[in-house]
């Protein structure tokens, strides 16, 4: 929908014909960037003050505006709204503050909602600064600049933010593609802009101002595929709403919000400056490998300094390259990080350095820090690091701190992919942002699947209540064991007679039921440790799993996986190991959390979890007691924000002449593969899928396009992607079918594409069938294609698959081809 | 998965057919609750065939009987198949629902 902003030929400002501040600015505002658009004011309460471009009414304006302004007092904004809609107007910019405040049930937001769904209009605001978009030379808010055209876009919850830094912007020379006020977000959302932000090819990096979120898993949904496509920085105050309680505990929102960020791959700034410094780092020099901080300088106190601020991210040089530096430095300098060579260092100091350096497995990025010196090597020392920068797999970032460099030298650092930057500190936070950026990106990279689904079903261990083992009674394909489905129906018993929380016998068998260790405290040899679990629920952001290690505690968000709990299994275990002095294996740790990360996804009757003791007992990490709240569970997986990967979906297929497929839910990981299909299928194959969707075919697809139109939200949309061995073996993606489902699902709209070359074989058929019975699944009413009248094969396919004509007009190019459910 | 609803005495008959599972058991769910919030009193689910229950399934049968409960109607099931039955006694969920051995009176399946 938003996308229809960048085309936008005609704007009209509704408003009272005396005009107050707001509606003055927004009018002259549009007029001063109208270029050749079609503008018109309507004055919703009697004549126009001057002729003109007044008008006394929308069904006098002589052209069909694209986007309504709505600067009327409050309660004629609903009036103005709706008129909007009825006159083919599709998307709305409520300026007007609502007077009753932020809060979403207020009478002037219901009622806006309630006349957007009659008319068709979707609206941003109430509160809305209105639409800047310096990218297409428009100005239609009350903001009093334009900013410079650039690629850094700003989508804001805050109204004075997005004043505050257009201005700031501005004034800094900073340009900027759209800026998007969401206001009171009564109906479009920071999801929906963060999608249209995501695919627009101006834009390549989003700043994002955040002060609270009520739709927890549309935003992350959202997030997650725009933070896939390029950077995309939050700024969050700190909020005032209540803390999360763990038994005697309150867990700030702040922890939660960290982990939200970190899972949606967002990167988390904490002022102004570093929302927009990060911008440019992550803008110019995305971190090619992980790895540390390798600092070479010839002055000691500006290395001190990079390093105050990189701290434990500083790189332990090697054995090996400690060897050749030594050999290769002048006497008395230490082969040490920060790696100090002295005033009078040449270029050719530098590039021994950097030789020794570039290989060294802990490092992962170079910082080059040069100083005024007597041996002015300013402009060879540039030189060099730029030469070596071009083809080396390190991130190499720059500090000329009070030193001078031609304009060449930049120009050429620039070119190399050198991030420069005029202070040694500013230089270690742009690092710090570049791998907290790799690590958030490599954690948007997984989709944990439940380690429950993969336990052997063959169920014949002994009962820990000491009942007799019951025999297995679940195919290799059913997923459940017996274990647990006597652990879960004893949660409902329980909620049955009225109880709140499960008796210790029976939260021992569910947490066993989920490979959980359970030890009886009296067991010999049992020893505590400073380490507590637990599975909250949070009011937005639905059920979290808190770590406490000796009083240190992580926050994280089913579903997990090893590679999610890596890095908090180090350091929690390093914290009991300084503790108590006991070593204890990460692994056992990450088993334990990422088990109960698994029981939060699959048993929604589980509102609460904490351990009461967990220690050691032969080597083993396990739990003696804990305490386990249930309840009946509300809609589907309203439980999780993060949908976990739907594995049951999943199927094998024989085609004809006996190829193999896996027809699967399309992950984020496949995006490279279907992007290869694209590029290698005949263009008229992907004119049929696509009609006109990616303009000149002739062109490559661009990336952000692509992944516009792929679902990875599992609980809204999916697109199922057939995988199969191409000529050399390789994995290749054969074909691909989604659904667009509506809101309410009504009806959904199916599109498919297989490679030509599999015609015949039944992929085709396989895929339609895989769509229909998912949709079927989901209660989705009417399944319907719009096909191309020339692509006989499809149209044959959906007829013999129960589809008939819904529309036919022979002028039209297209064939609507439904099936009813 | 099939579903399917017929009125017959009062009574509101759901027939299903094929497996409830976490991909199946959203528009079971969605059924029950649309039939109970439409004021039907007296709802019986027809579990002959249905070859398998998982967890997701039980959720949504237990959910909307209590749902029944609360909105002053009866919510029962009929004719579970052999395997059906054993997964409801393994779970230990026989006694939290009525359940018949037949299908209610005049109801032809």
């Amino acid at each position: 929908l938003l996308r229809a902003l960048l085309g936008i030929r005609s704007v009209v400002v509704i408003r009272a014909s005396q005009a107050d501040g707001l509606a003055a600015a927004v009018s002259d505002n549009l007029l001063a960037t109208q270029g050749t658009r079609d503008v018109a004011l309507v004055c919703v309460d009697g004549p126009a003050p001057v002729p003109g471009a007044f008008y006394n009414a929308l069904t006098d304006v002589p052209f069909k505006p694209d986007l309504a302004l709505i600067c009327t007092p409050a309660a004629a904004a609903v009036d103005a709204l709706e008129r909007a809609g009825q006159n083919g107007i599709r998307i709305a910019a409520v300026i007007t503050p609502d007077p009753d405040g932020p809060e979403q049930s207020t009478p002037l937001k219901t009622a806006l909602k309630d006349a957007a769904r009659r008319s068709g209009c979707r609206f941003l605001g109430p509160g809305s600064v209105g639409i800047n978009m310096p990218a297409i030379g428009l100005n239609a808010s009350w903001t009093p600049t334009c900013p410079t055209a650039g690629k850094l876009a700003l989508v804001s919850q805050s109204a004075m933010i997005c004043a505050s830094v257009v201005s700031w912007a501005a004034a800094r020379s900073i340009g900027l593609s759209h800026i998007l006020s969401l206001g009171d977000e009564a109906d479009i959302d920071v999801g929906e802009a963060l999608e249209f932000l995501a695919a627009d090819r101006r834009t390549t990096s989003i700043l994002l101002y955040l002060r609270s979120l009520s739709a927890a898993r549309t935003f992350l949904s959202s997030a997650r595929a725009a933070a896939r496509i390029k950077p995309v920085l939050a700024l969050k105050p700190r909020e005032k709403a209540l803390p999360v309680r763990l038994a005697d505990a309150l867990i700030d929102r702040d922890e939660v919000y960290n982990a939200v960020f970190h899972r949606a791959g967002l990167l988390r700034v904490s002022d102004t400056a570093e929302w927009f410094d990060a911008a440019e780092t992550l803008g110019i020099s995305p971190i090619r490998r992980g790895g540390k901080l390798a600092i070479i300088s010839n002055g000691q106190g500006p290395a001190d300094l990079a390093c105050s601020i990189a701290g434990e991210r500083l790189a332990k040089l090697q054995d090996k390259a400690a060897a050749i530096l030594s050999r290769q430095l002048p006497a008395g300098f230490q082969s040490t990080n920060p790696l100090v060579l002295g005033r009078n260092a040449t270029a050719e100091n530098y590039a021994a350095a950097l030789a020794a350096l570039q290989d060294d497995p802990e490092v992962g990025a170079l910082l080059i820090i040069y100083t005024p010196s007597p041996t002015d090597s300013s402009t060879s020392i540039a030189r060099m690091v730029a030469e070596k920068a071009g083809g080396s797999s390190l991130a190499f970032l720059a500090c000329w701190f009070g030193a001078a460099l031609d304009d060449v030298a930049r120009a050429q650092l620039t070119k190399s992919g050198v991030s420069l930057y005029d202070t040694p500190e500013k230089a270690a936070r742009a690092f710090i942002h570049l791998d907290r950026h790799r690590r958030n990106q490599e954690a948007l990279r997984q989709i944990p699947i439940s380690r429950r689904h993969q336990l052997v079903t063959s169920d014949t261990e002994q009962s820990p209540s000491g009942r007799a083992a019951v025999p297995a009674l679940l195919s290799s394909d059913e997923l459940e064991t017996t274990a647990f489905l006597v652990a879960y129906g004893r949660i409902w018993r329980a909620i049955k007679r009225g109880r709140t929380h499960l008796n210790v016998e029976e939260s021992r068998d569910l947490l066993r039921a989920f490979a959980i260790p359970v030890r009886p405290f009296s067991d010999r040899g049992f020893r505590e440790l400073p380490l507590s679990f637990a599975v909250v629920d949070d009011a937005v952001f639905g059920r979290i799993i808190v770590l406490t290690a000796a009083a240190m505690r992580t926050v994280v968000l089913p579903p997990l996986n090893r590679e999610l709990t890596g890095e908090l299994a180090i350091k929690a275990t390093a914290a009991v190991s300084r503790a108590t002095g006991i070593d204890l294996k990460a692994e056992l740790l990450q088993d334990i959390v990422i088990h109960l990360a698994d029981l939060a996804v699959e048993v929604p009757e589980v509102i609460g979890l904490e351990t009461a003791s967990v220690g050691l007992t032969d080597g083993n990490l396990v739990i003696t007691e804990a305490r386990i709240r249930v309840g009946v569970p509300g809609p589907l997986r309203s439980h999780l924000s993060i949908h976990p990967y739907p594995r049951e979906l999943e199927e094998r297929v024989s085609l004809k002449g006996g190829r193999e497929m896996l027809i699967r839910p399309m992950k984020l990981e496949d995006i490279g593969l279907y992007h290869k299909m694209l590029n290698s299928v005949p263009k008229n194959d992907l004119l049929l899928r696509f009609c006109s969707v990616f303009g000149d075919l002739t062109q490559a697809i661009p990336t952000e396009l692509l992944a516009n139109l792929i679902h990875f939200d599992y609980s809204r949309d999916v697109t199922f992607i057939a995988i199969g061995a191409g000529a050399a073996g390789e994995t290749i993606a054969c074909g691909v079918v989604d659904a667009f489902v509506s809101p309410g699902r009504e009806e959904a709209e199916y599109s498919i594409l297989i490679h030509s070359d599999l015609a015949g074989t039944g992929l085709g058929k396989a895929l339609m069938v895989k769509i229909i019975s998912y949709c079927r699944a989901q209660g989705v009413g009417t399944l319907f294609g719009l096909i191309l009248r020339n692509n006989r094969r499809m149209l044959g396919l959906c007829a013999r698959l129960g589809f008939a004509t819904a529309t036919d007009d022979p002028e039209d190019d297209m064939v609507k081809m439904a099936l009813t459910l | 998965m099939e579903i399917s609803d017929k009125l017959a005495g009062g009574v509101t008959i759901v027939d299903l057919t094929g497996r409830i599972d976490s991909t199946t058991a959203r528009s079971v769910g969605d059924k029950l609750t649309s039939l109970i919030h439409s004021g039907r009193t007296r709802i019986v689910i027809d579990l002959a065939r249905v070859s398998y229950i998982s967890s997701a399934g039980f959720r949504v049968l237990l959910v909307a009987a209590r749902l029944a409960e609360g909105g002053n109607a009866t919510l029962a099931l009929c004719r579970l198949s052999a395997e059906v039955r054993k997964l409801f006694e393994v779970a230990g969920l026989v006694d939290l629902f009525e359940i018949h051995q037949s299908r209610p009176e005049g109801s032809v399946p």
